[in-house]
C-alpha cells in the first residue's frame, strides 16, 4: 500500500479518531502515524481535545427551567399537539377561527332562509304618497322602513295588536263604503296554545293564516318612542257601541292621524265552550297637535267624554314630538 | 461508530402519553431530558440566563409540533436539533443587533487572539482533567469558534450524536458534516493548542 502524505492524514484524522475509515484508509493513516512525529502529535493533540470535551462536566438545569416551561404551557391550549401537526400549527388559528364565524353567518343566513320574507309581517303601506299631502302628514315618516316594524307588536302582558294606519289622501278615507280596515291581521306573541283572533276578524283570519313570527322581542315601552299620550274615556250606549272603533278610525283619518289598536283577552262567553274570545282593548291615536281640539270634538259626537275621562291638562302636550297629540281613547259602555 | 441515543422504547411511550394529554408525561420529557438541553445552550450561548430561555422554547416547541415528531430519531436527538437551531437563530440576532448598535467597531488583529488559556507550566495536560476550571477554559475557547464549528463540535464531541445524526438534525449533507466537523475540530485545538 502506498503511504499516504501529511496533508492527507491529517485531513482524514477526524474520521480516524471517529472509527469512521474503512480499513484500507485506517491502516493508512496508522502507518504514516508510526512513521511521522508531526502528523502523530498533531493526533494526540486533537485526541486530548476530544478527551476534554468528552469530560465537560455535566450542568445541571435550574428549577426554573421545568417552572418556566409549565407556566408557559399554561398559557398555551390545554391539549398539547392537539391536531397531531395540523391544527396544532398556530399559523393555522386564523383560518379555524375564520371558518367558525363563517360558519356562522351561513348558520344565521340558512335560518333566515328558512323563514323567507313572507312570513314576516308586512309593513303597513306607506302614509305619504305625495308632496300635496296635508300638514298632518308629516307626524310619522313616509318610508316604510322608517317606522318601528316591532312598535305593533305587543308589550308583553298583551295578546294582541293591530295597527290601523290611516291612509291619507287629502282627508278622503280609504274606508269608505266595506273596505276593510289597512290592518295587520292579529299578531301573536304570546306563548300560549290558545288561538287569539280579534273581535270580528275571524273570518279574515281564517282566510289567510299564514303565521306571524316575531323574531325579535318587541321593544321595552320604556324606550318606545310613541308616547301613549292622555287618557279619554269614550261612554257609548250598549245600541251604540258597535263599529263605534271603525266610527273612531274614520274620525282620526279625516285629521290624517293613526291608531294602534291593542287587544286584551278578557276571556270566552259565558256557556259559549270554544266561542270567539272577548277581546277589549284601548286604541293609541296620534294626531297632528292641531287638530286635537277637533279631534276631541268630533270624539264626543261619537259619545259622550265623562269628566274623569278627560283630564283637564288638554294643552300640555301629550305626543312624542310637539306637532304631534297622542290619546290613548277606551270605551266604556253604559 | 455507534452513538444512538437513549432507548426509544420508554421515550415513545412518554410521547405517546402527552399525545393522549395524560398530565405530567410532558413534565417527564423535559425532566428526562433539560440538563442534556441546557447545557447544550449554554454552551452554544456563553450565557447561562439566556441559555434558560432559550431552553424553555425549546421545549415548548417541542410541545407544539410533539406531532409531527415521528420518532425516526432519538427524541434527545430531536431536541437537541430544535435547541440548535433556537441557538443560532438567537446568536444571529444577537449579531445583527450588535452590528445595528456598534456604529464604529474595533477592528480585530489577527495576531492578537483574545482568547488566552492558562500558560503550559501552570497547567498541564495532564493535570487539566483535575483542574475546576477545565470546563471553563474549555467554554471559553468554544466560544470563540464560529457558531456553525461550534454547533458541530458540541453536537459531535460533547453530545456524541453520529455524523447521520448531525447531518440530519443541522440540515448537512453527510460529507458537509466530515469536513466541517474536522475544520471545527482542528480550530479548537489551536484554540487550546498552549495547554494541550
Amino acid at each position: 500500500m502506498r503511504a499516504m502524505d501529511c496533508d492527507k492524514v491529517q485531513e482524514l484524522l477526524t474520521e480516524h479518531l471517529d472509527g469512521g475509515l474503512g480499513d484500507g484508509e485506517g491502516r493508512g493513516v496508522e502507518l504514516h502515524l508510526r512513521e511521522c512525529p508531526r502528523c502523530a502529535a498533531e493526533e494526540k493533540a486533537l485526541k486530548e481535545t476530544l478527551s476534554l470535551l468528552r469530560s465537560l462536566p455535566p450542568e445541571k438545569a435550574p428549577p426554573e427551567l421545568l417552572e418556566g416551561v409549565r407556566q408557559k404551557l399554561a398559557l398555551e391550549s390545554p391539549k398539547p399537539a392537539a391536531g397531531k401537526g395540523l391544527f396544532a400549527s398556530p399559523r393555522i388559528r386564523i383560518p379555524i377561527e375564520a371558518a367558525a364565524v363563517v360558519l356562522l353567518f351561513l348558520l344565521v343566513y340558512g335560518i333566515q332562509r328558512q323563514f323567507p320574507a313572507a312570513d314576516r309581517p308586512a309593513a303597513p303601506p306607506p302614509r305619504v304618497e305625495s308632496s300635496k299631502a296635508p300638514a298632518g302628514e308629516a307626524i310619522l315618516p313616509a318610508d316604510p322602513a322608517e317606522r318601528k316594524p316591532a312598535e305593533p307588536a305587543v308589550a308583553s302582558g298583551r295578546l294582541t295588536a293591530e295597527r290601523m294606519d290611516t291612509k291619507k289622501s287629502a282627508g278622503k278615507s280609504s274606508l269608505a263604503g266595506s273596505a276593510p280596515l289597512p290592518a295587520v291581521p292579529a299578531t301573536r306573541v304570546s306563548t300560549g296554545a290558545e288561538s287569539v283572533v280579534p273581535r270580528g276578524r275571524e273570518e279574515e283570519r281564517a282566510e289567510a293564516p299564514a303565521p306571524f313570527r316575531v323574531f325579535t322581542a318587541p321593544p321595552s315601552r320604556l324606550v318606545r318612542p310613541m308616547s301613549y299620550g292622555r287618557e279619554v274615556i269614550l261612554e257609548v250606549a250598549a245600541e251604540q257601541r258597535p263599529g263605534l272603533e271603525e266610527r273612531i278610525v274614520r274620525v282620526v283619518e279625516g285629521f290624517a292621524g293613526s291608531i294602534l289598536r291593542e287587544w286584551h283577552f278578557l276571556g270566552t262567553p259565558p256557556g259559549e265552550a270554544g266561542g270567539a274570545p272577548v277581546l277589549e282593548g284601548p286604541m293609541r291615536i296620534q294626531i297632528p297637535a292641531g287638530s286635537a281640539e277637533a279631534f276631541l270634538s268630533e270624539l264626543r259626537k261619537l259619545g259622550t267624554i265623562p269628566p274623569e275621562g278627560m283630564p283637564a291638562s288638554i294643552n300640555l302636550h301629550a305626543g312624542p314630538t310637539q306637532d304631534i297629540a297622542a290619546y290613548t281613547v277606551r270605551i266604556r259602555v253604559r | 461508530m455507534d452513538r444512538s441515543g437513549a432507548g426509544t422504547k420508554p421515550v415513545d411511550l412518554l410521547v405517546e402519553a402527552v399525545r393522549q394529554g395524560k398530565p405530567g408525561a410532558f413534565d417527564a420529557i423535559v425532566l428526562a431530558h433539560q440538563d442534556r438541553v441546557y447545557a447544550f445552550c449554554t454552551r452554544m450561548l456563553s450565557d447561562r440566563e439566556e441559555a434558560l430561555d432559550a431552553a424553555q422554547e425549546v421545549f415548548l416547541s417541542a410541545y407544539r409540533n410533539l406531532g409531527g415528531f415521528r420518532g425516526e430519531a432519538a427524541l434527545s436527538t430531536w431536541l437537541l436539533r430544535i435547541a440548535a437551531n433556537q441557538c443560532l437563530n438567537r446568536i444571529r440576532r444577537r449579531k445583527a443587533q450588535t452590528a445595528r448598535e456598534t456604529r464604529f467597531p474595533e477592528p480585530e488583529d489577527p495576531r492578537d487572539p483574545p482568547f488566552q488559556p492558562p500558560g503550559r507550566e501552570a497547567d498541564r495536560p495532564d493535570r487539566i482533567a483535575e483542574n475546576r476550571e477545565t470546563g471553563k477554559i474549555l467554554e471559553a475557547a468554544l466560544g470563540h469558534l464560529e457558531e456553525d464549528s461550534r454547533m458541530l463540535v458540541l453536537l459531535s464531541d460533547v453530545e456524541e450524536l453520529s455524523y447521520e445524526e448531525i447531518s440530519d438534525a443541522v440540515g448537512i449533507p453527510l460529507g458537509t458534516v466530515k469536513s466541517k466537523l474536522h475544520r471545527a475540530r482542528m480550530a479548537l485545538r489551536k484554540l487550546l493548542a498552549p495547554v494541550v
